[in-house]
């Protein structure tokens, strides 16, 4: 491009608190955006993206951060040093921003339509029916369908897909010449991932509109950005055109970044002999209405399905969100009421319901959860979390229980030292693996791994997904892996059932599933995954 | 930001090693820099304590005596008259001239800095009850020539001592109804929640007023009688904790891992509930002990007689000639309810997770 940078950042430093507690969030940052492109900022949460976002939109409001230094220009013109006045003519107007959750940056309380028309009149171009009829066109431009029902909807009456597209169409209302996407798909399931990114490139090809793509997910940059950088702890460690970089890496974190991504591994053998049989297993809720409450129909979120788990096998669970995937675990593990026939061994959980057949199932099956915060009480210290199991079915000495605790946690790479210490002490990844912890505590012969890896940076989630694999081949257990990440799902996986609306669509050998998808739900899950 | 984590929480782990959680490590250095929040505790603290010992600091009898060679300690013991030397074997008055002359003829005696009890009534006052404060009475006498100071101490400790059995067993109850209605859900919840609702409908004074002229309020009826109702103030909080927690991935996982229901409940959803329960304590302290001299002032409190600060108001208004009367029962009220409260602001700064120890 000959004409001048659209955006340039250089030097930038942005650091939270002040004096000696100062923790430096970004230091000496320095890239540009052209007109019309596409740049990505890849990193792991920590690494000072979002942040960075948040300083080109001047967004520090209460957040404790601030600027210490460098410069922000936008067409030559230093947006550090415009005051709160000029800064909110250029926002929303000049630069806009999409953020990650969907769910929240609407608001609740008023019509689509209106939030839309808010934008278009704030920055003055437009008023009354002029506006109105603007905000109409900005939803059919975002790719939604039934504009008149969804411009009078509430947020809440809308899908995640949806609302993203109406903060797309807030995002775009007045032609900015940059649009900062801070994770913009994270949030969503996979195949409507795929159409807000396609959305996007369509509307920058229309508008020359320059797009910061910040993401996590190498496939995107892949796919969309034609520059990329890199950034860790606050710092670009390589840039240029993503082509290069992704092939050619220069930077170890790159390289580290890259071979993180979950590659194809033949998994070990697995053995046929089954181990957890399910025979045609529902779970309804009811559908109340009227001022008695009385039942006038039932979901199913999970409607007769079967499936069979073999010794050391692991079976990879796939759909989109609301496909009934965990609520298909949390009946497997006799969470949640449920019928149909569950066979462990001998034992029959749904047909015998003694305390005593519940107290074995419990101690052959445990689960992993998907989120790390969630999934450990933050009142109860690591020991007392590992040991529960062991208290409870009373495995081990007292004594000795310790001893075994460490012993379990040295399994799944921690420090034993860890006994002592308190969940929030902990990162996301080292918290997943205490909840490994906890589970293995009791031997089981079959984990629930419940979207174990989601909520976890790229490179954490490749350790994790190591560490199952080792602890399956120590241990010999069976997996039931569920996840959205079609990715994950073959690096683990020697069976695939796929799922959509409570039922089992597809089930087979990883191999056949991949390489021959039957039906066309299961090519969309592929085509959003391996981006192919 | 990992490097800098690692560092504090193994700086922080040194001191969960030692002695405390890094939470509540973390509580008590917040708390600590509440300079008002701290200062409040400690006089409340050192006054509550002082109170506790009430009967060595304001009696009518002495704490040491000295007679013929032997110790007596009149205060933990009753000794008759005949130990010193009189003519009944009855139990000595210390405050008869002709006993004390008789001891400090043979030994000496010590008496606690206020020489009254709460009802000790001054016979030699040589002006009319009630008398205004002067070198012998320091906050003068009430209207039935009892020490004003002497009642305040007692008052004081029977005050807060009542607050705070209120607040805890109240508070137990609470927590009590709050989980199971939380933690169990659908028809329990639906069932106590209709409960709580009449049940806090109910015409508190008036019941107390009824009651009261049925039993003969006691300490421990009135405070059975008030914790009847008195226990609600927890339920909605504590409820809701439940009922968030019940859902939680930590729960399930102590589910899956065949922990039982009061195990769950007690271990595991509890101690995160708690929080918000420390939290209200101070108030509830407060609002009992409101409550309780509200009573007295209306003369339907403790049994006529016990020393208590409702009462001592009572007789401010009663006895309007007398301004120390009521000065004093609103100065020590005002006091002890503000202290409560600036503990109760520092507890719940501590507990706020959004402030950082500065």
């Amino acid at each position: 491009m000959s004409c001048a940078p659209l955006l340039e950042i250089d030097n930038l430093c942005v650091g939270f608190g002040q004096g000696a507690t100062a923790v430096a969030a970004v230091r000496g940052l320095s890239f540009h955006i052209d007109i019309g492109e596409t740049v990505a900022l890849v990193g792991e949460s920590g690494s000072g993206k979002s942040v960075t976002a948040l300083s080109i939109m001047q967004l520090f409001h209460r957040t404790g951060a601030n600027v210490t230094c460098g410069s922000i220009r936008l067409r030559g013109k230093e947006l550090l040093r415009s005051g709160e006045k000029s800064m909110r003519r250029i926002r929303g107007d000049r630069i806009s921003m999409i953020f990650q959750e969907p769910m929240t940056s609407l608001n609740p309380l008023h019509r689509v339509a209106r939030q839309v028309e808010e934008v278009v009149r704030l920055h003055g171009r437009l008023s009354g029916q002029a506006a109105r009829e603007r905000a109409l066109e900005l939803l059919q431009s975002v790719g939604l369908e039934d504009i008149a029902r969804i411009a009078s909807s509430f947020p809440h009456q809308l899908s995640g897909g949806q609302r993203q597209r109406v903060m797309i169409a807030m995002a775009i209302a007045n032609e900015p010449d940059l649009l900062i996407a801070d994770e913009p798909t994270t949030a969503l399931d996979v195949t409507v991932q795929s159409q807000i990114l396609r959305l996007l490139k369509d509307l920058q090809q229309h508008s020359k509109m320059a797009i910061l793509l910040i993401t996590h997910d190498l496939t995107l940059v892949r796919r969309f950005a034609r520059r990329v950088v890199v950034m860790t702890e606050g710092v670009a460690v390589e840039q240029g055109e993503s082509e290069r970089v992704l092939q050619q890496p220069e930077h170890p974190y790159t390289i580290r970044l890259l071979s993180s991504e979950p590659g194809v591994s033949p998994a070990p053998e697995a053995c046929p002999k089954p181990l957890l049989e399910v025979y045609n297993l529902s779970v309804k809720y009811p559908v109340k209405r009227g001022l008695l409450q009385r039942t006038v129909d039932w979901v199913s979120a999970v409607d007769e399905v079967s499936l069979r788990v073999g010794t050391r096998e692991t079976i990879g669970i796939v759909g989109e969100s609301g496909s009934g995937k965990s609520t298909l675990a949390l009946s497997v593990l006799r969470l949640i009421p449920a019928t149909g026939t569950i066979r462990f061994g001998e034992l029959e959980p749904l047909k015998d319901r003694s305390a005593r057949c519940l107290r074995a199932y419990r101690r052959r099956m445990q689960v992993v959860f998907q989120d790390p915060y969630g999934s450990l009480s933050p009142r109860l210290s690591i020991e007392q979390i590992v040991r529960e199991g062991m208290d409870l079915h009373n495995i081990g000495e007292v004594r000795e229980r310790r001893e075994m605790a460490a012993e379990i946690l040295r399994e799944v790479r921690l420090d034993p030292s860890s006994l002592d210490r308190y969940p929030h002490e902990f990162s996301g990844g080292q918290r997943q693996r205490i909840a490994i912890a906890r589970a293995l505590a009791v031997r089981p012969q079959l984990l629930v791994l419940d979207e174990p890896t989601s909520a976890l940076d790229i490179s954490v989630q490749a350790q994790i997904i190591e560490l199952l694999r080792a602890l399956q081949e120590q241990h010999g257990m069976a997996y039931i892996f569920i996840s959205h990440d079609l990715r994950v799902v073959r690096a683990m996986s020697h069976r695939i059932v796929v799922m959509r609306s409570g039922r089992i669509v597809e089930q087979g050998p990883a191999s056949t599933i991949l390489s021959q998808p039957q039906t066309p739900y299961t090519r969309a899950l592929m085509e959003a995954a391996f981006l192919s | 930001m990992r490097g800098s984590s690692g560092r504090n929480g193994a700086a922080r782990a040194v001191v969960a090693r030692s002695w405390l959680s890094p939470l509540t490590y973390r509580r008590v250095r917040v708390f600590c820099k509440n300079k008002r929040g701290l200062v409040a505790t400690s006089v409340f603290v050192v006054a509550f304590v002082i109170s506790l010992f009430a009967e060595l600091i304001a009696n009518d009898r002495p704490i040491f005596v000295w007679y013929s060679g032997h110790p007596y300690f009149p205060v933990f013991r009753d000794y008759p008259e005949t130990a010193f030397g009189g003519d009944f074997p009855t139990y000595a008055d210390y405050r008869d001239p002709y006993v004390i002359s008789l001891i400090e003829g043979k030994g000496f005696v010590i008496w606690p800095p206020i020489p009254y009890n709460a009802t000790t009534v001054i016979t030699d006052l040589g002006v009319p009850a009630p008398s205004p404060p002067s070198k012998r009475n320091w906050l003068g006498t009430d209207d039935q020539s009892r020490d004003v100071l002497a009642r305040v101490i007692y008052g004081f400790r029977i005050s807060v001592l009542f607050g705070l059995l209120l607040a805890i067993s109240s508070s137990a109850v609470g927590i009590l109804a709050g989980a199971v209605q939380g933690y169990f859900g659908g028809w329990v919840d639906l069932g106590m929640q209709r409960f709580i609702e009449v049940w806090s409908g109910l015409p508190v004074l008036y019941l107390l007023i009824i009651m009261g002229s049925i039993f003969i309020p006691g300490f421990w009826t009135l405070l059975i009688l008030m914790l009847l109702f008195s226990w609600m103030t927890l339920v909605d909080l504590v409820r809701a904790e439940f009922l968030r927690a019940r859902s939680l991935d930590y729960v399930r996982a102590a589910r899956a891992l065949g922990a039982s229901h009061p195990r769950i409940m007690l271990r595991h959803i509890l101690p995160n509930a708690l929080v918000a329960t420390t939290t209200f304590l101070p108030f509830i302290i407060n609002g009992s002990i409101t409550t309780l001299t509200a009573l007295d002032f209306l003369g339907f409190g403790l049994p006529p007689g016990s020393p208590s600060l409702g009462e001592l108001a009572l007789q401010g208004k009663n006895n309007p000639q007398a301004p120390w009367l009521g000065l004093t029962a609103f100065l020590v009220l005002a006091a002890a309810l503000s202290l409560l409260i600036f503990m109760g602001e520092a507890v719940r700064d501590a507990f706020d997770p959004r402030r950082t120890p500065p």
